[in-house]
Formats: C-alpha cells, structure tokens, sequence
C-alpha cells in the first residue's frame, strides 16, 4: 500500500514537472455562452477574444454554447471545480448565477461581460449610453419619418442605457423625433425578428437598432425588403448606417492580461467611447456632414461637453 | 390599444403577421395530430421542423432552386419519421423517450452539420425562396385580400393540409382506419386493418408535414439557416393538438390563436412600453391554460396513444 502511495507520488512529480512550468504560465479561462459561436454577432465576438487570448496570452481556453438560464450555475461552476482560473458568463444574464459561483469557489475569477455591477465579480461593460447616443444621431439625420426602433430579446441594463443613449441622440438631430422599443423574447427567432421588424415598419419607423444574437438578420431582411436602415451594435452588417463596435473580443483580452499581471479585480470595468475606429464604416446613405457631426460628438463625450444620457 | 385594427393598412399588416407566425405550428401540428390519431406519440416535431429547415436549406444551397430545397426538407421529414416509426412501433421503445431523443440529435446535428456544409454558417446564406402568388380577383379584396390571397405557396399548402387532413381523417374508409388503430388496435388487427403498415406510413406523413414548417420558416420567411432556429415552435403545436381535442379543424385554430397572439404581443408591446413586456410574451399561454380548463372541456386524446402495439399482448 505505501509502496503504490510512494510509486503514485513519484509519478506525480514526475509529470508535476514536466508539465508545471507551461502550466503556471499558461491562464486557463473558460466562457459560457448563450447562443452560438457563428451568429456573426455578441457570441462570435466572445468566441474571436477568447481565440486571441489563446494566440497572443497563450491562455488556454474552453467554452460552452447555448448555456440556458437553468443550466448557468451548473456550467460555470463545473469549469471553476476543473481549475479554470477565469469563469466568463457571457451576458448581463450570468449576473445571478456569476454570483453564486463567485461565493462558492472564492479563489476564482469570475467575469460577467455586459453585467450590472455585482459583489466579488468582475464586470465589464461598455458606456452603451455613448454608443447609443451616436447611433441616434446617425439614425435621427438619415430617417425620413422621424421614427426610429430598437429591438432585443429581453430588457436588461446594457440595452435601455443604450436606448436611452438612441432616443437623446435621435432627438439631438430631430427633436420632434421617436424611439420605439419591442421585445421578441428570443434571442436567435430569426422569423420572429423579422415579424418584429415589419410590424414597427408599418407603424412608421425606418431606422432599425437591433440588440439581438443570431436574430439581428432577420432584422436587416426586413429592412433591406422595406428599404428601411439599420444601426448596428451587436453586429456587423453592409446594410448598417454605421455600427458601434462594442469589442467584446478586445475586452476579454484585456481582462485576461489583467490577471496575468495579477490585477483583474471584482469590480465594474467600463470602456467608453474615445474613437472613431471604434464605430465601423459609414454606409453611403450618411451624408458627409452627419460623419463630421458624429466625429465632433465623440469628441464633446470624451471631453465630458455632452451627457449622452440626456442629449 | 386596440388604435390599429381600424387602420386597413396597419390591420392587414398585423393580420398578415399573426399568419404567418401560425403557418409553422399548423404544419407541425397536422403532422403530430396524423401521428397520435394512428396511436403514435411524435414528441419531436421540435426536431423535426428542424430537419425541415435544414434540408430546405441544404437543398436550396446546393441545388440553387426552392423546389430542391422544398424536395430535401421533405426527404429529411421522412427520414425523422422512418426513425421514429422503427423505434417507436417495431421496437416498441418508448415513444415520448424516442421523441426527445430525435430533439436533442436535431439540435446537435443541424448545427454542426451546417458549420460544416454552409461558408460562414447557415445565417449568411441567401437561399432561393419561393415568392408571394396573388390569386387574381381575390387579392384585390381590401384587407382580406392581400392577408390571405397573395401570400406564398406553402402558406396555400398549409390551409389545403388542413382541409385535406380533415376529409382524409373523417372522410375516408383509411380515415376511418387509422383512427381505429388510434383508439384500439386489436380490435382494428382482428378486422384485417394492417395496425403497423398504417401507423408506418402515418408517423412517417405526419413527420413530413411537420418538416414542411420548416421549410416553409428557411423558403419563405428568412431565406438562411440559423442555428435552433426552431425555437419552440414544435412544443407549442402539440399545445395546439391537445388545445384543439385532437380535430384537425380545431387544432388548426389554436395555431392561428397562438400566431395572432404572438403578433398581437409584438404590436402591442411599444404602444405600451410602461407594461413590462413579458405580460404580453405570456399572453398566448395564459389564454391556452384559460381554453384548456374552462372553454373546451375535458380533453380525451386517443385511447391507445403511446402505447406500442404488440399481437402477443393480453
């Protein structure tokens, strides 16, 4: 019996030390995800850091797909018992469960991208109220019927701070101006985006700000059907007037290089908007003017000149 | 609140909405009601309005026409409802545990299928569809017109499947068949009703109609494949048979219930942004928990559903 003790020992050290100088370098970081890695928008933007971390940290990565409400506490907490230092739920969602398994497994990391301010979890959020407040006035210049729309899953934080920053920045441009707000209760419900998208085109909006996953395609279908615009948020599109990146991608990567410095702490990290590389393309339909305005009201917000939030 | 239904154009739009939303579920519904009539239950239109899709899309990809699509998402329904049948009536495993089982390996397959099959995943691609079809005179009644008249193909298809399921059900000597089989085999068996020819070939049918709800979301609703895009829809359509007492004619207006609901809740929600909008995501349910315990009376679902047919069985 002691002899296998000692034999099992030996082979632990063993490869205790092959393997421990990779290891203790090596961070490993695991995300749960809502939806899936190809929806072109927040899951693969998720998915695209965690890839990066893994290039350039040398992190070491796992993730899981369409993790449900129910399943959250049980995902995260299964990745956080097998080591994994960082636990990322991906999503103003995980906020809960993030902070049951920060109190159940204190020595790890956990992370809520989009997520409200928690105790003992580190959230990272971008000021959607500023990226907001630029889709709006883009969106209030180029709408001819003065109606604008945004669309999501649920309502959550991220979204009507962002809608806030929508509606400001539409009435900046036209004051008579109006935001509609509907919800499809599903994140992916391509067809029911649509549906949405079509019903708030017949009450009279032409600009469209969806907050959806896979679901924002079914949004721009419709648009482009109508011959009505898109702002994007979550994602990436030709039909987009101009998108607000927010780069979840580059946040994670962050946080990450954050804890190999030993400084990734549990508190709110936010990211505002500074550039304009951090807005995508214009589309031809944003006159030249429109462009300057929206370089001059980055600039106003960095500076502190303009309150997004108020207009 | 009620501002849009006296608009015509507004109206039309919202009934076209809640049409479209109910022509999925009245596919699968049909499909699951022909399978549980013969005695079989299909838990799995949830998957297999997903096959359907799939194949709509695999179809529409590589062989660049609708009616390639329309033909694979068919094939595909009929492969789902030849798994069911050889385990749920040769094998006599249970029925509601082969039925998420096809479910769960809908989901996995269908993603990682189109991963592989599809350049950048399903939700890129921009599918050949099928195109509205205005009947002449028809179409050009007011609000009628344009919601029912110059719809697409397979909307046509879903009402004549209805029509069809009805007669064949109730109409006909097979008809009459398969509900025995549905109600009691052996007594079906004894009078030379071949119990599990029939029950083949209607878990198989029913299985194919079912897929055409997800042909008809990929051909002429959003033209791409998304990952789960399903979401639900075969779950509430068997709400809708037993919402319906198992007659196709009354299943066929639970489907429009919870079609016209759910495009009654997108309308109404940004009329109204002060009521938290799950009230109204939960409308349709509540009103289906309502029909079922006051409205409609005791529901008796076939007398032999679920339960495999065995000869030897006393």
């Amino acid at each position: 019996m002691i002899k296998h003790i000692v034999k099992l020992a030996a082979i632990a050290a063993l490869s205790g030390f092959a393997a421990f100088p990779a290891a203790a370098q090596a961070v490993k970081v695991a995300v749960a995800l809502p939806g899936v890695i190809t929806d072109k928008a927040f899951n693969q933007n998720v998915h695209d850091g965690l890839v990066k971390a893994r290039e350039t940290l040398g992190a070491e990565v796992a993730f899981t797909e369409n993790v449900s409400q129910a399943e959250q506490v049980e995902v995260m907490s299964d990745y956080a018992r097998r080591g994994y230092q960082i636990v990322v739920g991906a999503g103003g969602e995980y906020t809960d469960a993030a902070k049951r398994v920060a109190t159940r497994f204190p020595k790890v990391r956990v992370v809520v991208l989009n997520g409200a301010p928690t105790q003992g979890v580190a959230t990272v959020n971008f000021k959607n109220e500023e990226f907001g407040y630029v889709l709006g006035l883009v969106a209030g210049r180029v709408t001819k019927t003065g109606t604008a729309a945004a669309i999501s899953a649920q309502q959550f934080a991220a979204f009507t701070t962002a809608v806030d920053g929508f509606k400001a920045g539409l009435k900046a441009a036209k004051p008579d101006g109006d935001v509609l707000v509907a919800y499809t209760n599903d994140w992916a419900d391509v067809a029911k985006a649509k549906e949405a998208t079509l019903n708030l085109i017949s009450k009279g909006a032409d600009v469209f700000m969806p907050y959806l996953d896979a679901g924002w395609v079914g949004v721009v279908q419709a648009a482009q059907e109508r011959n009505a615009h898109t702002v994007g948020i979550l994602h990436e599109s030709d039909n987009n007037l101009t998108t607000a990146r927010l780069d979840f991608a580059r946040a994670l990567v962050d946080a990450i290089g954050l804890f190999q410095k030993g400084q990734l702490e549990a508190k709110d990290y936010r990211i505002g908007l500074t550039s304009t590389d951090q807005l995508g393309p214009f589309n031809s339909a944003v006159p030249e003017a429109v462009r300057q305005e929206v370089q001059k009201a980055i600039e106003d917000i960095k500076s502190g000149k303009l309150n997004p939030a108020k207009g | 609140m009620f501002d849009f239904l006296l608009d015509p154009a507004q109206l039309t739009d919202f009934l076209s909405t809640g049409l479209r939303l109910s022509i999925p579920l009245i596919f699968a519904a049909m499909g699951g009601l022909v399978c549980e009539r013969s005695g079989v239950f299909n838990i799995a239109l949830e998957g297999q309005i997903l096959f359907g899709a799939f194949g709509a899309a695999v179809g529409a990809y590589f062989l660049g026409t609708p009616t390639g699509g329309l033909g694979f998402a068919l094939l595909f329904g009929a492969l789902s409802g030849l798994l069911l049948a050889v385990l749920g009536i040769t094998l006599r495993v249970n029925q509601i545990v082969i039925g998420i089982a096809v479910i769960l390996f809908s989901t996995g397959f269908t993603s990682f299928m189109s991963r592989v099959l599809f350049p950048g995943s399903g939700n890129s691609l921009k599918l050949q569809g099928f195109g509205p079809v205005a009947i002449p005179y028809l179409s050009d009644i007011p609000v009628l017109g344009p919601v029912l008249f110059s719809q697409d193909a397979l909307v046509y298809v879903a009402l004549l499947t209805v029509v069809a399921v009805y007669l064949v059900l109730f109409k006909t000597r097979i008809g009459l068949s398969i509900r025995a089989i549905g109600e009691n085999p052996s007594a079906a068996d004894s009078a030379g009703v071949p119990v599990f020819r029939l029950r083949y070939a209607c878990v198989i049918a029913g299985s194919t109609l079912a897929s055409l709800g997800g042909a008809y979301l990929v051909l002429t609703q959003v033209f791409l494949f998304s990952d789960n895009m399903s979401a639900g829809k075969g779950f509430i359509a068997l709400a809708a048979i037993v919402l319906g007492r198992w007659q196709p004619q009354l299943a066929f207006l639970a489907c429009l219930l919870f079609g016209f609901f759910d495009a009654f809740q997108l309308r109404l929600q940004f009329n109204h942004p002060e009521i938290p909008f799950q009230v109204f995501a939960a409308l349709p349910y509540g009103v289906s928990i309502l029909a079922l315990v006051g409205l409609m009376g005791q529901a008796h679902p076939p007398a032999a559903v679920g339960r495999p047919y065995d000869r030897e069985m006393r």
